[in-house]
């Protein structure tokens, strides 16, 4: 009834529901290289707009439970944050190092 | 720039003064000046419009003093603000566009990884043919500042800038939880030793709390026509009179923009970008509007419930003598009609699910027009207005409604980012409308690197106001 | 594409790669093109979901060591008709790399090597400060202090060239097989014998361990000590932009390095010399650090300013597999017939997969000696004389 060419499932990389079946036919039918070879969720908002919808019609491809599907991953940050604002933040230590002085390094170490 | 009316600013939009209401964003600004198309879309070239309002899509993405790809829901207004759109022929230019947009067939999904790949002088020739396509925005301006002036979710203005971007550390805390609705207050109140209590909105109770008083004022005695709204206004009155138990920090207009592995949460705020680190999280942060999957589903004019609250309660979004429908299901079709009816829109109201007998005699006797029990097939955008055909599943009585704005209520996406990004295993669970914890609400489990997180309310796929009501009881 | 599946892989086979990233996909799809009928790879996760998809894409001539010129120059000739080829897009662009470092010492360093890049017939040049303006004008020299530019370097999209060769060597009747383990692998007699996975076991005379960090644990497996060791490295892309940016540019000083995707994305990374070192895959820790962020967003708004109101818009990690000279090990093992590794590329095996593949494939196929991968064999460690490559950067 809805002409999946006119329905949108990623706004921002403009992936349409019939591009993404397409892809999943031509044997992309595992989530994160269907996600890189269609765009969907790749673009600025980075799948806030679609990945649970995309998740749920990939379920819907393969006959099987959503949850099923395993999670694509969502990486840091969770919104838009610039170059200029991270570069004034103070450097954290490495995960896993508590040592005290493990943050700001004495210049040298330290990408300038 | 002419000399101003007052409560109006002049904006240098697309090269041309315009001017426009004060303190709202620039994307409400345009809407009001019936500029309906603020972007659009990199592929096929569709317009985009006002969509979230909250800084989540790409809708509203122009070039803002010489920035590219800046919000404009997220910026306010001022004098001399330069505001254009970008590249409307990004990717494809318009021409291969408007092909593409017609039929969109003729290109299979992924078509440039096939075609025009022999003999390799060909491939390289497609290569530099497309290069310039790629991407949208042109580099900032020399000397561009690094960001508008500062709305919520995004950057600090630069200027006062490297100063106001704070190197701050907040430290460790006990307990932070995100979102002051309903579920986050109750669990704030009930946080124990240095806590933080973080919302976007500048003040308490939730994305719906603004639209509920909002319509309370309006309708006065008339909210008891209307039980759904009437009993989410009475829960979250109470909700928000649960006294935040002293010692409480609290980060209105803040927002967690990024969380890393085991407990760092990155919060902006108007102060900027601080660092702190919890013990546990209290993940309330609510949900996300869904857009619906019927055709045109991208078309300006269609807005999320949530995107509607914000952009009338927090801009001030004008809607006096324009045509609105509302369709879907849930509490929320009801009070984005009732916020609408209060700022004096004509509303059309099409429930797309059987039942609310009460609500639907108070619609007739608001004057609204019903059609009840359709649902959205498709979207057209033509001018300043949106053609939405309805029909009820499975039938064939069409109707079509043309309105300047279309709210479509589906069930809300449970946001689960941070978590995600903190190692929380998420299932896809769709009777609870997205991604959510495994384990079942308010039971708080411990992330491999020691967090313990709490996952509550709608953003652990619960109904509106269920974890106040149950705590209550 | 390769589909999930979880039928058995095949009972028997000419060949089992164990890896589906570029390495895998490339050898597989060479040991296709010479003939070799039944050859199934072995990927644990998704093609491309171990280093080859969390790599910054770029191919570079810019080398300190006469083979790994050599070798660089020969995947640069493959990459420019890899898309050809395969059939596929690879969006190999060669915008050239512009090296540069901060240290007024490093100038005779950086003359040297581009004299023996321009021996081997690199067409790279030294670059004094403010001649980096002519390749990318927003750059801030301030503190550059010497700079060579090899205008045949370029960047590649990883995840394009590994479903391109999957494809090409799906259609010469390679057998992939996605999200399957190798929990064994048997040798009898001074022979390879039998891969085992989780879905069932290939008998196979031939085997090619090609997974990259993983390596070391699966070559431990038939008693083969590798000395690679394993680092996380992160990496990010910022939102798209129209094309600003033509080359990648690196410094040998801080480790920075970024380029401009074919979707205008800036693409870049940082070293961290306080990141540990991993040798056992349980320990592998591809977590995203705000560290990282941080570094490359300061390094990045320095050398180029105008990015400095972009954003940032994801970041991840993935792992280098690395050697004590920073140069790959390749080739078999003296006393056990049928075992071949590719692997401790040391953050470089997306460049120089093409002509590994290609001569690893002849050597398997035919037997006959390589002097490259003679060069790079395992034995080099235990000999001495090793050469270090002192362009290892990121």
């Amino acid at each position: 009834m809805t002409n999946p060419h006119e329905c949108m499932l990623c706004r921002c990389e403009d992936v349409t529901l019939a591009e993404f079946r397409a892809a999943f036919k031509e044997g992309f039918t595992e989530f994160e290289s269907l996600k890189r070879y269609t765009g969907v969720g790749t673009g600025f908002c980075q799948g806030k707009g679609c990945l649970a919808e995309a998740a749920v019609e990939l379920a819907r491809l393969r006959g099987v439970a959503p949850a099923e599907v395993s999670l694509t991953n969502i990486r840091p940050p969770a919104a838009t944050l610039t170059f200029s604002e991270l570069a004034a933040l103070p450097l954290t230590p490495l995960i896993g190092d508590s040592r005290p002085d493990a943050g700001d390094k004495p210049a040298g170490k330290e990408a300038r | 720039m002419g000399a101003a009316t007052p409560g109006t600013v002049t904006i240098l939009f697309e090269g041309r003064d315009l001017s426009v209401r004060e303190g709202t964003s620039v994307a409400v600004a345009l809407w009001e000046k019936n500029v309906r198309v603020l972007s659009h879309s990199p592929k096929y070239g569709h317009p985009r419009g006002l969509y979230c309002a909250r800084g989540h899509c790409t809708s509203c993405l122009m070039r803002i003093d010489g920035v590219p790809n800046v919000r404009a829901c997220e910026t306010p207004v001022r004098d001399g603000l330069r505001v254009q759109r970008q590249d409307p022929g990004a990717f494809y230019g318009r021409p291969l566009q408007r092909v593409m947009a017609a039929a969109g067939q003729v290109f299979p999904v992924g078509f440039y990884y096939k075609w025009f790949t022999r003999p390799a002088w060909l491939s390289r020739c497609f290569l530099r043919l497309i290069r310039p396509l790629t991407g949208v925005g042109r580099l900032p301006d020399r000397g561009a500042s690094s960001g508008p002036a500062a709305g919520v979710g995004e950057p600090a203005s630069d200027g006062a800038a490297a100063a106001s971007l704070a190197r701050r550390d907040l430290g460790l805390f006990d307990c932070v939880v995100v979102g002051a609705g309903a579920a986050g207050l109750v669990a704030a109140a009930h946080a124990s030793g240095r806590a933080l209590l973080v919302d976007d909105h500048a003040t308490l109770g939730g994305q719906r709390r603004g639209a509920l008083d909002a319509v309370a004022a309006a309708l006065g005695q008339d909210l008891a026509r209307l039980p759904v709204l009437a009993g989410a206004h009475a829960t979250l009155s109470r909700a928000a009179g649960l006294q935040p138990r002293s010692g409480l920090g609290l980060a209105l207009g803040g927002v967690i923009v990024g969380a890393y592995e085991p407990d760092l949460l990155l919060l902006r705020d108007q102060r900027g970008l601080s660092l702190l680190r919890t013990r546990r999280l209290v993940w309330a942060a609510g949900a996300l509007d869904a857009s619906g999957g019927f055709a045109g589903n991208d078309r300006p004019g269609l807005l999320g419930p949530r995107g509607l609250y914000r952009a009338v309660t927090r801009d001030g979004l004008r809607v006096e003598g324009r045509r609105a429908l509302v369709t879907g299901v849930g509490l929320d079709l009801w009070l984005a009609a009732a916020l609408l009816h209060a700022r004096g829109a004509k509303v059309v109201i099409a429930p797309s699910e059987p039942g609310w007998p009460e609500e639907l005699k108070a619609a007739g006797a608001l004057g609204w027009t019903v059609h009840a029990g359709l649902r959205v097939e498709e979207a057209t955008a033509g001018g300043a207005d949106i053609e939405l055909r309805l029909g009820p599943p499975g039938g064939d009585a069409r109707t079509r409604v043309r309105c300047e704005l279309a709210v479509i209520c589906a069930r809300g996406k449970p946001a689960y980012d941070i978590p995600y990004q903190l190692g929380a295993r998420l299932i896809l669970d769709e009777s609870r409308g997205g991604y959510v914890p495994r384990e079942a609400d308010r039971v708080e489990s411990r992330l491999p690197g020691g967090l313990l997180l709490t996952v509550t309310g709608e953003a652990a796929g619960l109904p509106p106001g269920a974890v106040l009501a149950a705590a209550q009881r | 594409m390769i589909p999930l599946r979880s039928d058995p892989p095949p009972p028997t086979a000419d060949a089992v790669v164990i890896g589906g990233g570029v390495n895998g996909l490339s050898t597989a799809y060479e040991l296709a093109r010479r003939g070799l009928r039944r050859v199934v790879v072995i990927e644990q996760g998704y093609l491309g979901s171990g280093s080859t998809g969390r790599c910054g894409g770029g191919i570079r001539q810019q080398w300190t060591t006469e083979a790994n010129v050599r070798m660089a120059q020969e995947s640069v000739e493959i990459y420019e008709e890899l898309s050809a080829e395969l059939g596929y897009q690879t969006f190999f662009r060669q915008g050239g790399y512009l090296m540069i470092s901060e240290n007024e010492a490093d100038r005779p360093a950086m003359q040297k090597a581009v004299e023996l890049q321009n021996r081997c017939g690199a067409p790279s040049h030294f670059l004094e400060p403010r001649d980096c303006l002519e390749i990318v004008p927003q750059l801030d020299i301030t503190r550059v202090r010497a700079a060579s530019f090899c205008p045949k370097d370029g960047t590649a999209y990883p995840f394009a060239v590994v479903w391109g060769y999957a494809r090409a060597a799906q259609r010469r009747g390679v057998d992939i097989r996605i999200h399957t383990r190798v929990t064994g692998i048997r040798a009898e007699g001074g022979r390879i014998r039998e891969v085992v996975t989780e879905r069932g076991s290939i008998a196979t005379p031939v085997i090619v361990l090609a997974a990259g960090p993983w390596t070391k644990s699966l070559a431990a497996m038939v008693g083969v000590q590798l000395p690679n060791w394993q680092e996380r490295h992160e990496i990010m892309v910022s939102e798209g932009i129209k094309p600003c940016l033509n080359p990648m540019v690196i410094s040998i000083t801080n480790g920075i390095y970024f380029s401009q995707s074919m979707r205008g994305e800036l693409v870049g990374g940082i070293g961290d010399p306080d990141e540990p070192h991993w040798t056992d895959p349980r320990d592998f820790d591809t977590r995203c650090q705000l560290r990282f962020a941080v570094r490359f967003a300061r390094a990045l708004t320095a050398i180029f300013p105008p990015a400095r109101p972009l954003r940032l818009m994801r970041q991840w990690a993935g792992m280098y597999d690395m050697t004590p000279d920073h140069r790959p090990i390749l080739g078999g093992v003296p006393d056990l017939q049928g075992y071949h590794h590719i692997c401790g590329f040391s953050g470089h095996g997306f460049m120089l997969a093409p002509i590994a593949a290609r001569r690893m494939a002849k050597l398997i196929t035919t037997g006959q000696p390589d002097d490259i991968i003679d060069s790079l064999r395992l034995s080099r460690f235990a000999e001495g004389g090793i050469e270090t490559d002192h362009f290892v950067v990121g």
